[in-house]
């Protein structure tokens, strides 16, 4: 079986969608990925992004990478 | 391809079911030849029937002298008719059968268990992994049981029927060696194939 590897990545997408007044359900139109998936990404249990999301999801939220992800300190 | 051709090349419902049929029939009717038939036979009493291989330049009956109890009979082969033969005779002349059905059997449950996880869309699982080494390592396990088992039945005949037992000679077929050993290799080699899909689908899993 492959090893589960670590990380530190958080994801801001609640924070962001909070702020915007807008939800999963709206933004998961918007980008055309589905509830599901966006919820994996909001519930912080992704391992991966692909760029297409994420230049879909900076481009309706109206943000950089950067403010989606940040490093947890250790 | 052209879509009439896609469509029969295509594993629908249908086809799992059918699958499923045919693997467990020809398991039954391998238990039957191989195994329940000789065991009824035994319970009937009925004499001990069973080929012997000889050399083919001293081709034809005659020219070979049965011990008592035993009779021979040339058909193009050396036949074999043991009247009151012992259990350990019986049991010797059942042993392949028990091998090949347990093979087959061994064999047919991971396939439609592999074939259950195609099914539900999951092919590249560990488990499946497992699976399909488990069948190379049968099939390599078989190579080498069932030419071992009917050898000593041979054996038996050759003792129990032949006055010299020199008469009688032990053939290997390669082929079925090679057979075997390439089967269990493809198998081998698809399990590595698998194994690498069960990592790509464990990296896709979580990926957005």
């Amino acid at each position: 079986m492959p090893v589960e590897e670590p990380h530190r990545i958080i994801c801001h997408l609640d924070e962001l969608l909070a702020a915007r007044g807008m939800t999963v359900t709206a933004l998961a139109d918007a980008i055309g990925v589905t509830n599901v998936n966006l919820s994996v990404l909001k519930n912080q249990r992704a391992k991966a992004i692909r760029f297409s999301t994420l230049t879909a999801i900076c481009d309706v939220l109206q943000c950089q990478p950067g403010d989606l992800f940040s490093t947890q300190p250790l | 391809m052209n879509a009439t051709l896609t469509k029969l090349l295509t594993f629908d419902r249908v086809d799992h079911w059918g699958v499923r049929i045919l693997v467990w029939l020809t398991v039954a009717g391998t238990a039957f030849v191989t195994v329940v038939r000789p065991l009824l036979h035994w319970a009937w009493g009925n004499p001990l029937v069973g080929e012997i291989n000889v050399d083919p330049a001293r081709a034809g009956a005659p020219s070979f002298e049965a011990r008592d109890g035993a009779t021979l009979t040339w058909s193009g082969e050396l036949w074999v008719e043991l009247a009151s033969p012992t259990a350990i005779d019986r049991l010797t002349a059942l042993a392949p059968g028990v091998v090949l059905t347990t093979v087959v059997a061994v064999l047919a449950h991971l396939v439609l268990a592999l074939m259950r996880g195609v099914e539900v869309g999951r092919p590249f699982s560990a488990t499946n992994v497992r699976r399909l080494r488990l069948i190379a390592a049968t099939l390599l396990g078989s190579m080498v049981l069932m030419p071992v088992t009917n050898a000593l039945r041979e054996a038996m005949y050759a003792s129990s029927a032949l006055v010299d037992v020199e008469d009688a000679m032990l053939i290997l077929s390669p082929l079925s060696f090679l057979t075997l050993g390439i089967a269990a290799l493809v198998v081998a080699a698809l399990a590595e194939a698998f194994s690498r899909g069960s990592r790509l689908e464990h990296d896709v899993d979580g990926l957005v």
